[in-house]
């Protein structure tokens, strides 16, 4: 953590730098008492906001308002209704789901289903309505009656009644018969967070009292609702967990690194004080946190503390070289102010970048980390220094081993400069083959990992029972009151028996599949009636009798639209990746398109939308990066005053990213939607070493008069153990974050600590080389 | 948000309990006062017909249309007997539902199928399912027997939509299990007890639905009928309005009409 240099370079440096900072420094250190207390006030006023943030529990909160698959899903929502569920999923332990006790339970929990807020329907076993002949007439009613003994005979009639049903078996009961579901529907009528709290409430009580009782049924939870929660819950535990590793993770480094407490101490206040304010400030704008945005206060620690060191040390050498902490501090000012403003800029444009993706919790970091990176900036500038012009500081001999050790890594460099470069050159070709091994994995249960009960259950249930991933399709008829056209329904019926051949398809429920059941029970029972009615008319009158049959809740409504001219196919998955479900959603459209054009229909669902976001959000995000590379790299020409410098420092600082991509598909790894945003996020990041490296090289030929490789070996000399150590330090960070149990977070900050960390490496074996090459004939 | 989260949850519970406390304390004999009082003003109209038309809208705005004739005939010893013939769509043509209401015991339906050319008795008990897909349930379109309910009166207030006229809010509760609704909340005119608006309750005491009624029209100088009805799913956004017309007092329907035998013969 010592950025040492010797003083005069370092000073020199400094002047080079200034715009006037020196007034300024000594401002600070006259205002410090109305500094320290107007932050410290500013800051409380601010952080009383945290009490204000809410995380956003919402499935879909990924997808943006411009998302085509999205509208879609809106389009075809706002048509039937707004469906959701919580899905109980009962495995009795004598492995069989039909036996007297194990029924009575289901119906109890059935029962108590109908008591979830804002249910419409609760489907199982016991509540099925099934339709039968009672003599001349049609009875719709529960296979199960609690009026009913159950004796053995009942028993095993209801099992063979419910296990020749095709609308159930795969979907409340499996085929073996040892795993049922109760599927609680819901439609939240206000979309509200609070809604999600008392559903899943309810529910785990429910489930808490059901396990009570029987203790010989497993019972798991999932559904639309539990996923909404889990989204949630992602955020709120990024929070809670990578916050603290985070601060003890800096306390370490900083106490490894400086061994004072004050320093330490010191440092952690300004980024606690950075992190409350941003969060704070979210707050008051009432904005809602969310399973991405939960990890930006770990993120903007991160980013924060490598300034904060920064000028910690500063104001330690200057202490050493002038011998009072007042002038110290004034120049450490001086020397820092333009880089952690240019450094800060740099940081905010990549992360603003994020804006161009589609998924608003994406674009909510980046807008969060910016506000965090420019809190930051104020209070490393104002409150730290007058702050530490009132502490004592270590005093600091300077240590010559590391500045030996650094000479000696930079005379090495410069000598093999051409090796390291070609190297270097080499090896990102050969890593960037490895690229389009990279495999992308959208499914959302995933990117939860198995601390979270969601994706255990879930897992559960698509091994045991039926997917919670599925594609629907609205398919459209002729014309109003179209779906009872034979033609129409003898296309469903195809199409859906074409998708019960396809792998992953573990059940298809289609319209037709109730004609038919309606036609035979319409007809005594005959076995020979189970296929669709004749004409359009019997068609249309037998369903009126069916629907006024079926008791409230149970209505059609939420497979056939209103104006009876579309109706719902729903194909259920399981185990399957997201490039699975692209390939299943795209086979039915060509399958549509190819067999009844007329009925073609855009595959839908939750699962559809979240297939497509990656590619989606890589396409929009690369006009994003483009602008995050184009500003950040405007703001380094600026601040380099050199074309050719900024040109040069293109190269070290966009392969990283490419070779880290490279790696991550060499070492066979998934890849989510944060692949689409690493890129643009750490450009501003990694550009920083650049920044100081260039300047500084700069300088050494400008003002020293250096030839290219004494320049180059004085810069590494005296900028190669800070970049080490910043990066270090950065990568860390962002490596924590790969312990969130949100696969999204994760992979962002896995990525990102590869990139930057590859881009210190590229910093020591590509820039020299560069520089010693195009600016060979440069004169001073 | 989570402030306003909280806040809608208070004040939809406050409002849920204040209602539940209000039914607790509910006058019962008051009650059914005055479901008889609006009874004894229906009563005596013998029979009539009338034309409805049924206008299915879902949020999108979709709508779909459904017409048909109905005829109805009083019976002073049992419930009233009504049968629904629809007119379109062309499919159905022809259908018809025919009703009798008990007072002592569960409701006969049949329904004539054209394509069928048959009569179905419908078996299951039920009245709660959906009418032809709209947000109407057969027990909402039919008048229902008093025998069947339980009244709770809970207090007097502006009609909804008419504040010029006073409404008696009355709670009605179903005794049958297999009612789709806990209860019913109806705004009754005090004057001459026409219904303004109903508050549908589903079985775990939330609103589910509103149905409202305008363009009230008298017949025989006593008997007031609403010729559109509006019924609103708070749930699912879905509405439908049931406009009526060509009421027809005059002309007399027999016993023998609506009896299951004569459905699709005239």
């Amino acid at each position: 953590m010592n950025d040492r240099q010797p003083a005069d370079l370092a000073d020199d440096t400094g002047q080079d730098w200034t715009l006037g900072s020196d007034r300024y420094g000594w401002f600070v250190l006259r205002w410090r008492w109305p500094i320290i207390v107007l932050t410290l006030l500013l800051v409380a006023v601010a952080s009383l906001g945290i009490m204000r943030l809410t995380f956003n529990p919402d499935t879909r909160s990924f997808f943006g308002p411009e998302n085509p698959e999205r509208i879609l899903l809106d389009r075809m929502q706002e048509k039937y209704a707004k469906l959701t569920n919580v899905i109980f999923v009962l495995a009795p332990r004598n492995g069989d789901v039909f036996t007297a006790a194990n029924l009575r339970a289901i119906d109890e929990l059935t029962q108590k289903g109908w008591q979830t807020p804002y249910v419409i329907r609760v489907e199982s076993l016991t509540s099925y309505q099934e339709l039968t002949a009672e003599g001349d007439d049609l009875r719709v009613a529960p296979v199960y009656d609690p009026k009913t003994a159950l004796t053995p005979e009942r028993v095993a009639d209801i099992r063979q009644r419910v296990m020749r049903d095709r609308e159930l078996v795969d979907r409340v009961v499996a085929g073996k018969g040892d795993v049922t579901a109760v599927n609680v529907l819901i439609t939240r009528p206000k979309d509200t967070p609070a809604e999600v709290t008392e559903i899943v409430e309810f529910a785990q009580h429910t489930a808490d009292e059901f396990r009570a009782l029987h203790p010989d049924i497993e019972l798991r939870l999932t559904g639309g609702v539990l996923a909404d929660r889990a989204f949630a819950e992602a955020g709120r535990q990024d929070m809670l967990t990578l916050l603290p590793a985070m601060a003890i993770l800096i306390t370490v480094i900083l106490w490894a690194g400086m061994r004072s407490i004050t320093v330490t101490a010191v440092t952690m206040l300004v980024i606690g004080l950075t992190v409350a304010a941003t969060l704070g400030l979210y707050g008051w704008l009432g904005q809602v946190l969310n399973s991405a945005s939960g990890a930006s206060p770990a993120v903007i620690m991160t980013l924060f503390f490598a300034d904060c060191v920064h000028f910690v040390t500063s104001v330690i050498q200057q202490q050493a070289r002038l011998g009072d902490r007042r002038k110290a501090v004034a120049v450490a000012i001086r020397i820092n102010l333009l880089p952690t403003i240019i450094k800060t800029l740099t940081t905010i444009v990549g992360f603003l970048s994020l804006n161009f993706s589609d998924s608003p919790p994406l674009s909510e970091l980046g807008n969060m980390v910016a506000v965090g990176s420019i809190c930051g900036c104020v209070l490393t500038v104002t409150f730290m220094p007058a702050l530490l012009s009132l502490l004592p500081l270590p005093e600091r001999s300077p240590d010559d081993l590391e500045h030996r050790l650094m000479s000696r890594v930079a005379s090495y460099i410069v000598v093999r400069h051409r090796k390291l470069l070609w190297g270097a050159c080499l090896t990102v070709p050969l890593l960037c083959v490895f690229i389009p091994r990279i495999e992308i994995d959208d499914n959302f249960v995933r990117y939860f990992d198995r601390d979270f009960p969601f994706r255990v259950d879930t897992e559960f249930m698509e091994k045991r029972l039926t997917g919670l991933n599925g594609v629907t399709f609205s398919v459209p008829s002729a014309g109003k009151d179209g779906i009872t056209d034979p033609e129409y329904l003898r296309k469903l019926d195809e199409f859906a028996n074409w998708y019960r051949q396809q792998d992953h398809v573990i059940h298809v429920s289609t319209f037709a599949d109730v004609m038919r059941r309606l036609n035979r029970a319409m007809n005594g029972d005959d076995p020979a009636f189970d296929r669709l009615p004749e004409t359009r008319e019997m068609a249309a009158q037998y369903l009126f009798l069916y629907e006024l049959s079926l008791p409230p809740g149970h209505d059609l409504n939420t497979i056939v639209d209103v104006s009876r001219s579309e109706s719902v196919v729903s194909v259920h998955l399981a185990d399957v990746s997201s490039n699975s479900i692209v390939a299943l959603a795209d086979a039915g459209e060509a399958w549509l398109k190819q067999n009844a054009p007329q009925y073609f229909a855009d595959a839908t669902g939750l699962s559809v939308v979240y297939a497509h976001i990656t590619k989606r959000n890589i396409r929009l995000m690369l006009l994003g990066t483009f602008i995050s590379v184009l500003v950040v790299s405007l703001i380094m020409l600026v601040a380099l005053r050199s074309w050719r410098m900024g040109l040069i420092s293109l190269i070290p600082n966009l392969t990283p990213a490419f070779m880290a991509f490279g790696l991550w598909g060499l070492l066979g790894g998934e890849v989510n939607l944060a692949i689409s945003v690493v890129t643009a996020m750490t450009y501003g990041i990694v550009t920083d070493d650049t920044v100081h490296t260039l300047s500084k090289y700069r300088f050494a030929r400008r003002v020293h008069g250096l030839s290219p490789e004494a320049a180059v070996r004085e810069t590494l000399t005296y900028t190669g153990s800070a970049i080490i150590l910043s990066s270090v330090a950065l990568g860390l960070g962002f490596a924590l974050l790969g312990l969130s149990s949100f696969k999204i977070t994760a992979l962002m900050g896995v990525l990102s600590a590869l990139i930057i960390l590859i881009a210190m490496v590229t910093e020591f074996v590509m820039l020299p080389g560069l520089l010693l090459k195009f600016d060979r004939g440069d004169k001073r | 948000m989570r402030a306003l989260g909280y806040a809608m949850i208070l004040t939809l519970t406050c409002g849920l309990a204040s209602e539940a406390l209000a039914a607790e304390a509910g006058d019962k004999v008051r009650g059914m006062e005055i479901a008889l009082e609006a009874r004894k003003q229906a009563e005596g109209y013998g029979s009539y017909s009338a034309e409805g038309k049924m206008i299915l809208r879902d949020r999108t705005g979709a709508t779909n249309v459904r017409a048909f004739l109905t005829r109805s005939l009083e019976r002073s010893d049992d419930g009233d007997r009504t049968e629904i013939e629809f007119r379109t769509p062309l499919d159905v043509r022809g259908l018809a539902l025919l009703t009798h209401a008990h007072s002592a015991r569960d409701d006969d339906q049949w329904l004539f199928l054209p394509a069928l050319n048959r009569v179905k008795r419908i078996t299951s008990s039920s009245r709660a399912g959906s009418f032809a897909g709209s947000e109407f349930s057969y027990e909402d379109l039919v008048g229902h027997v008093i025998e069947k309910n339980h009244y709770e009166y809970l207090r007097d207030e502006p009609c909804p939509g008419n504040t010029d006229r006073t409404c008696h809010v009355n709670v009605q509760i179903p005794k049958a299990a297999d009612s789709g609704y806990s209860r019913l909340v109806t705004w009754l005119d005090a004057q001459d007890y026409r219904t303004y608006k109903v508050d549908y309750y589903d079985r775990r005491g939330a609103q589910i639905k509103t149905m409202t009624f305008s363009d009230y029209r008298k017949y025989k100088d006593r008997f007031w009928r609403a010729h559109g009805m509006a019924m609103t799913n708070h749930q699912t956004g879905k509405s439908t309005v049931m406009e009526w017309s060509k009421y027809d007092f005059e002309t007399p329907v027999s016993a023998v009409e609506l009896e299951p035998y004569s459905l699709g013969k005239n």
